[in-house]
């Protein structure tokens, strides 16, 4: 039905378009210093509308003599010029000190002058939020706006990304902003499902944001503060993103072609030891988890002596066969470092094809868009891909209705690598891997002494003969070429409007949207596979199926009460209803050696398989209003309300209002003599917010348990089912979350616009913060689930921008940004700590009196003062009275410096970002220091003076051994085997708290060349209006104190623990070609 | 221009009229079950949670600090020298309150009349908060698991340990009584003892003999054993089924997770004590334990395990494991025996009881076909100075007492037992104590008690701050 409509509406679109006999208008648009490019010619009353070229010039038609030309320029006055008989008409903009008409266009979907609103936003402009062949909207918008951070999750083909704006306010259900596109909210959803259900580990998943097509975009917007929002109301909270999309331009068809190719490479690589083999002790054993063993260069070399006579391990990748090596019988003095890296990483590549047509009358207009990106990963067997297509269309079906539609389908597919603390996963199996071990050969049949055979056994470090069933860690060929991660998501995005003017002051609007995905994944773990849940086999097969519905019924009146006076109210309905099911299916202890994914009856026996489907739905009803006034081009107020009723609420008090008023005063208008000031307005607002509960809270429930005390789980479903009630206790009296934010901002325009200023103060308070907060397991439940902590931000954001070049053949531009967020959890009922990094030695948590997401772990026991309290030895020793806090990994703060410098037809642009003062937790390089493996822990030292060890050995004067100096405040001691596998290593009882270290850095984020070949010689011989070339780089440097990876990425993706980094999959520095055809 | 308005404030209204509050009617929670029919549906999670309070990871944790297991690597290496952490306590914990206790009050609420099932429970809860207050000292209990809990609940109340041990007793007493009038009874969903209603009441009996005894009320303990658990077949265990890991042996569980390889059993002083070829051993001319030795062999890595076929050991994934044993009621008698009576014939004639269950062989799986083992009577001359239990020529009734004790280390290995009486008796009697060595040279007192779970000090107010460290004797040991 939806798809006749499409073909209906296109045709009819096409064929309109032809439909009218017109005459053409050419001209130029200059002004004073040259041509102006970019400026836009709108045939009054209609849609109809072109821009100037680079050259400033235009062509367009006109219905007839009577027809109106405006001409505009962001920052010039605007004029309006009667066309009469005239064929050419050239126009001399002058600049316009007095407003700078850029249009803003709110969370409702309506447009508004950015002068006229007392809020803070950032707008991006479309060309600056992605770089060429940048399929991720998200990471565009890194770096570019004040007080609105980014952070990746890893460098995987296609992994989400994690959007903050103005710190963290609430602790529970999303920590992203609203998207609403077009006026409609947008999933961007980022979840984990029950196949991947530990946040510690397992795949990075998508942004669902990251599925736009990232050329339909036609302005993006941040409104961060509390006010823009509260329209929104409930979902608010972490402010809103606005985004508008393209639609068709009347005039004569236009369309662009653009391809592009990128390559990424691996950005850090954590150093390694290649100095010691396998072992413990300083002696070499195959078996042995770490690598403290023998100096290989001290071997003699040759061929191992092993062990013919009996068990032996025949590869399937090489001819190899594997023979048990004779104690004392490691020869060779190879090394696999390199090797054993190169074989799982490779250099990414990204083919990105994007193609869109447009075109329409003053009666309608249509926008079509299709794109392909297909990424290989820089792990190999990673890749995603994405296909888009889009077709906005608008009509005036008469005088009075419009009507704009547009839809959207999506499709992705990816297979992502196993990560994190995971022995399935990618990097712990790498890194943990002696120097001295070759691990090609990691798949082969292993015959037993007796002639057993077994097939394609895993063969990792630990078990190097394949003589077990259970591989301990995974070799990261196995975790690459034997397992699966995939995900496949189609998605449809319809949007429709109807708009109609009753009449010169009054219109309504009803707008609805569906958004609707589903989303199937598949994780694969064939027998022999690494982890006791996987060793004879794991299938997770999930189904996410999400629903959104959304209606808007909204009418907007314009009065102007007085010459000086004029007036804007807005009266709407709306509801919103959110669906989701998950299903999914788990067979494990497969019932043969299967290599690939079959159904879970065919591959495991009945009481190896479960199911389960988990079903979800909100809905909400929303009523909400505002009032603007304008006085005499000084003063603007802007009052606001929504009311809200909930379905997650209790029904006897599900309704809530959120207010919001902001006050502005353009005190320039009120200068005599502003002198270099072009615009200058004061500005203050106040707004609530907020985020409701969960579904489905209220009650305890009862679950098919499981019970554990250490990595020993039993459960219920194994013994015939059972029920026990659950840990966590309903509440039935659940609130709202409220943020109250109050800011001022002062806006200020210099030398005719070209130096714009834009500060704002912002202060919130989020009180009834919703969390599992943890009560006295002595209760019988170990938490609830409810109102009860109060978290405040402050902040300072600062953006600046400054045109420093503006001539004919050159233009340059430099814009700053800089924001600080002091973030506080006031108030944290049950006291304790809410742990976001579930599974991690290191936690990332909310404790009350400190920021949110500050690092706690065990640390080392210290005196009053703050100093340590050593060992008789001069080591420190471990706090074993708690955790403590050790780190913040909150900025100080972030900044970003974005210059654009154009000559003619060349541009070059560039971003450099920073943040400072966060902490970072390198637990990847402290445990890979335990293992002996890390490059911290392969020095050779020659002692100058007696030096005792952790184990109180003294170690002579001139003696060369493995290990590293330091002191701890009571003299040097060596750091050598006893003390990395005594204080440092896994769990309780270690010095955690030395992984942990600044991490500030400062990164070349972008860096563009890009060059337009658009010379009338050029046109005429190509019919082409232009092509464009660009070459751009992304991450190209990065100036930071953490060793091996990207500190941006963080082990526990989308969420509110951050500054951990625990054998996550590294970040990746891309470097990107593209061309452009416009027609 | 009046109509305008007529028909948008219309349009208004209809819209907000069939957006009524039937609308938002969707927050039922239509995933998992907020009410179960019947309290029986329960009970088999209260056992396999308790089934994790006695051997699940403290149990393992009370053998690394009694010499029956060695952590090698990793928490377990770390734990095994002394540095415990509260964290190590929240496992365990979150078992006996949310596991067992408020599973117990819901199971009495929805089914009062199944009084079988309610007396299992009272015994299931007794040997969890008997375990509990041994390891713990003073804990929550009659202000524990409190009606309609919500986040203004106040915070529980620790109970004095002596108080929670009364309280034990006369829960035991009443589970007694019930299980003598009950008319009604359990099934399958009984894991450890299949229904049997003597299996519960001789297990309730030998509960209250546990306990008079770690109060070291000994003729009170007496009282009771005659009425404990009086054959093997009577044993209240946790029998897994062993075919997945999820109904495996807890213990086979561990060694065969990912943490294979971070504890063992070889080299510990238990395997010394017991090996036949050790002089300093208890082998002795009556007694040969080869084949107990090989069964409660734990190597802690399941490639040697498997590929021995050591399948059906104390570790083997289907292996019951004991938690209110036919054997400790015996030791038990001919301790109280000893202790109450003065009667050190009694006492040998207990033990000997227990040694002729031993001699059938039924007590352990034989792992090879040619393991020996022998356990002949004992008789008075055996402990008289110069015997073969006395040859460093002490009393002979302590040198009852020291076999007795010694018997119920290797007995009780993977439970509490040895742990136990290590506390129990460092202070009454430092003579008869097994000499396991202290795992590094820094500590000079063996562990008292574990720590105060983290989570619990998080969030109760009423745990005592400090918390007592791992060195300080619960209340009945001081």
């Amino acid at each position: 039905m939806i798809r006749k409509l499409f073909l209906c509406v296109f045709t009819l679109l096409l064929t309109s378009s032809f439909m009218f006999a017109q005459r053409t208008v050419t001209g130029t648009v200059s002004e004073s210093s040259g041509p102006l490019p970019g400026a836009s010619v709108i045939v009054k009353g209609t849609d109809a509308g072109t821009t100037t070229d680079f050259d400033g010039n235009y062509s367009i038609s006109v219905p007839n003599d009577d027809s109106i030309l405006i001409f505009s320029f962001l920052g010039y006055t605007t004029q309006e010029v009667l066309v009469g008989s005239r064929t050419t008409i050239n126009i001399t903009l002058s600049e316009d000190a007095q407003a700078l008409d850029e249009v803003i266009v709110t969370a409702l979907g309506l447009k508004e002058n950015r002068d006229k609103l007392a809020s803070t936003y950032s707008k991006i402009e479309a060309d600056k939020l992605v770089q060429p062949v940048e399929n991720k909207i998200i990471d565009g918008i890194a770096g570019k706006a004040a007080g609105v951070t980014i952070n990746g999750t890893s460098g995987d083909p296609g992994a989400g990304s994690n959007i903050q704006i103005r710190g963290v306010s609430s602790l529970g259900g999303s920590s992203q902003p609203l998207i609403v596109v077009d006026g409609v909210p947008l999933n961007n959803d980022n979840i984990s499902g029950s196949g991947d259900n530990d946040p510690s580990a397992g795949v990075s998943q998508q942004s669902r944001l990251n599925d736009l097509n990232p050329d339909d975009i036609e302005s993006f917007q941040v409104f961060k503060g509390a006010s823009a929002g509260a329209l929104y109301g409930s979902r608010a909270l972490n402010g809103v993103i606005v985004i508008t999309t393209k639609k068709g331009k009347a005039g004569k068809l236009s369309a662009t072609y653009s391809s592009g190719i990128s390559i990424d490479e691996i950005a850090y690589r954590h150093p390694m030891q290649t100095s010691f083999g396998q072992g413990n002790g300083g002696s070499y054993s195959p078996t042995a988890q770490r690598s403290w063993g023998d100096r290989i260069s001290d071997r003699s070399g040759g061929a191992d002596n092993v062990d013919t006579s009996g068990q032996f391990f025949q590869s399937l990748v090489s001819d190899n066969i594997i023979y048990p090596i004779v104690s004392g019988g490691k020869n060779s003095t190879e090394i696999y470092t390199d090797r054993n890296f190169d074989q799982v990483f490779r250099n990414g590549i990204t083919y990105d094809n994007k193609l869109s047509v447009s075109s329409g009358t003053e009666k309608g207009t249509f926008y079509l868009s299709a794109g392909h990106v297909k990424q290989d990963g820089i792990v190999e067997s990673s890749f995603y891909k994405k296909t888009n297509f889009t077709l906005s269309a608008t009509q005036n079906l008469t005088e009075k209705l419009s009507a704009n539609f547009k839809a959207n389908f999506i499709h992705t597919g990816s297979n992502r690598t196993q990560q994190g603390s995971n022995t399935a996963g990618l990097y712990l199996g790498l890194l943990r891997t002696p120097a001295d071990f070759d691990q090609s050969d990691y798949i082969g049949n292993h015959h037993s002494s007796s002639g057993v055979v077994t097939q394609f056994r895993q063969r990792a470090y630990r078990r190097y003969r394949g003589d077990s069933d259970n591989a301990i860690y995974n070799n990261p060929l196995w975790t690459i070429n034997e397992q699966k991660s995939t995900a496949k998501v189609n998605r449809f995005i319809g949007t429709g409007e109807l708009n109609y003017k009753w009449n010169s002051n009054i219109s309504s609007i009803l707008r609805g949207g569906i958004d609707n995905y589903n989303d199937t994944r598949i994780y694969f773990f064939p027998w022999y596979t690494a982890g006791a849940a996987r060793r004879y086999g794991l299938l997770q097969d999930e189904t996410i199926l999400n629903e959104e519905i959304n209606g808007d019924l909204l009418t907007n009146f314009n009065y102007d009460l007085s010459d000086n006076l004029g007036s804007n109210f807005v009266v709407g309905f709306g509801l919103n209803d959110r669906r989701r099911k998950r299903i999914f299916t788990q067979a494990d202890n497969f019932i043969a050696n299967f290599r690939s994914p079959l159904d879970a009856n065919e591959i495991a026996a009945k009481e190896n398989i479960t199911a389960e489907t988990t079903l979800t739905s909100r809905r909400n009803i929303r009523f909400y209003g505002t009032a603007n006034f304008d006085y005499a081009d000084q003063l603007i107020l802007q009052i606001g309300g929504a009311y809200e009723k909930h379905s997650v609420l209790p029904k006897s008090d599900n309704g809530f209002f959120y207010p919001s008023v902001e006050l502005g005063w353009t005190f320039s208008n009120a200068l005599k003599n502003k002198g270099k000031l072009s615009f200058g307005k004061l500005r203050f607002a106040y707004g609530q917010v907020a985020n409701v509960p969960i579904a489905h809270r209220a009650q305890t429930v009862f679950e098919v348990g499981t019970f554990s005390t250490f990595s020993d789980v039993i459960a219920l479903e194994d013994f015939g089912g059972g029920f026990q009630l659950d840990e966590r206790l309903g509440n039935p009296g659940l609130k709202p979350e409220i943020k109250t934010e109050y800011e001022f901002g002062l806006d200020l325009r210099f030398f005719k616009n070209r130096l714009t200023v834009s500060s704002t103060y912002y202060t919130n308070e989020t009180v009834d913060v919703l969390l599992d907060i943890s009560i006295p397991t002595s209760l019988g439940f170990e938490e609830i689930y409810g109102n009860g902590a109060t978290i405040e931000n402050k902040g300072f954001e600062l953006e600046l921008k400054y045109d420093f070049l503006k001539k004919e053949d050159w233009r340059g531009s430099v814009a700053v940004n800089f924001s600080r967020n002091r973030n506080l959890v006031s108030k944290l009922t049950g006291g304790g700590i809410i742990n976001f990094t579930d599974g991690s030695s290191i936690q990332s948590v909310a404790k009350e009196g400190f920021p949110l997401g500050v690092l706690s772990t065990q640390g080392a026991l210290r005196d009053d003062n703050g100093n340590m309290i050593l060992d008789s030895n001069g080591f420190p020793q471990v706090d074993t009275r708690g955790d403590l806090i050790v780190g913040d990994p909150n900025p100080d703060w972030r900044g970003g410096v974005q210059f654009d410098l154009s000559y003619k037809n060349l541009s070059l642009s560039g971003l450099i970002d920073t943040s400072q003062g966060n902490d970072f937790a390198e637990r990847t390089r402290f445990i890979t220091s335990f293992f002996g493996t890390h490059a911290d822990v392969g020095n050779t030292i020659t002692l100058a003076e007696n030096l005792v060890n952790f184990d109180g050995d003294v170690i002579p004067a001139g003696s060369s051994v493995r290990g590293n100096i330091e002191n701890f405040g009571g003299g040097n001691v060596l750091l050598d085997e006893s003390y990395y596998t005594t204080l440092w290593g896994f769990g309780d009882g270690k010095l955690n708290e030395f992984a942990v270290h600044d991490g500030s850095w400062t990164r070349l984020r972008e860096l563009s060349l890009s060059y337009t070949l658009n010379s009338e010689k050029f046109k005429k011989a190509t019919g082409f209006e232009s092509i464009v070339f660009t070459a751009s780089g992304r991450n190209l440097v990065i100036w930071t104190d953490v060793v091996g990876i990207d500190p941006d990425i963080n082990q526990y993706g989308v969420g509110r623990g951050k500054g951990l980094d625990y054998f996550s999959n590294p970040g990746s520095r891309t470097y990107a070609f593209g061309v452009k055809f416009n027609y | 221009m009046k109509s305008i308005y007529k028909i948008i404030l219309s349009l208004i209204f209809l819209t907000s009229a069939v957006a009524c509050d039937d609308y938002l009617d969707v927050n039922e929670n239509r995933n998992q079950l907020v009410e179960v029919p019947s309290g029986t549906l329960l009970l088999k999670g209260t056992l396999l949670a308790n089934a994790q309070v006695q051997q699940g990871h403290l149990s393992r944790v009370s053998m690394y600090y009694t010499g029956g297991l060695i952590g090698l690597q990793l928490v377990q290496q770390t734990i095994y020298n002394y540095d415990y952490t509260p964290g190590d306590s929240d496992g365990t914990w979150s078992q006996i309150y949310n596991g067992i206790l408020v599973q117990n009050k819901e199971i009495r609420r929805i089914s009062p009349d199944l009084d079988f099932l309610n007396a299992i429970i009272d015994v299931n809860e007794a040997l969890a908060v008997g375990t509990a207050t041994s390891l713990f000292g003073d804990i929550p209990y009659s202000a524990a698991v409190p009606d309609n809990p919500s986040l203004g609940s106040e915070d529980p109340t620790l109970d004095a340990q002596a108080d929670v041990y009364a309280s034990l007793q006369t829960l035991l007493d009443g589970a007694i009584t019930k299980i003598n009038t009950s008319t009604t009874s359990v099934g399958s969903e009984d894991i450890y003892n299949g229904g049997n209603k003597t299996s519960w009441l001789e297990a309730a009996y030998t509960l209250k003999a546990r306990y008079y005894l770690q109060t070291k009320q000994y003729s009170q303990a007496l009282t009771f054993v005659p009425n404990g658990v009086s054959s093997a077949s009577n044993t209240t265990a946790y029998r897994p089924i062993g075919d997945v890991d999820g109904n495996s042996n807890i213990l086979s569980n561990f060694v065969t997770s990912s943490r294979a390889g971070d504890m063992t059993g070889v080299g510990a002083f238990y395997r010394d004590l017991i090996d036949p070829t050790n002089v300093n051993g208890r082998n002795n001319a009556k007694t040969d334990e080869t084949a107990r030795r090989n069964y409660s062999f734990v190597f802690g890595n399941d490639e040697q395990e498997s590929e021995d076929g050591l399948l059906i050991g104390i570790d083997g994934p289907a292996t019951p494991m004991k938690l209110v044993s036919y054997e400790e009621n015996l030791l038990i008698w001919a301790e109280c025996l000893l202790r109450a009576n003065n009667d050190v014939q009694g006492a040998i004639d207990k033990l000997n009881e227990l040694r002729a269950y031993l001699n059938t062989g039924d007590s352990f799986n034989l792992m090879n076909a040619a393991d020996t083992f022998r356990y002949d009577a004992y008789d008075l001359a055996d402990f008289q100075a110069g015997g073969i239990e006395n040859i460093d020529n002490i009393a002979t009734d302590r040198a009852v007492l020291r076999e007795i004790i010694e018997e119920r280390y290797v007995t009780g290995f993977t439970t509490f037992m040895a742990f136990n009486d290590a506390r129990r008796l460092r202070a009454s009697d430092p003579d008869v104590i097994v000499p396991f060595p202290l795992n590094n040279g820094t500590t000079t007192i063996n562990p008292q008690r574990f720590l105060y779970p983290q989570d619990e000090i998080d969030a109760n107010s009423n745990i005592p701050s400090p918390i007592p460290d791992l060195f300080t004797p619960t209340a009945v040991n001081q």
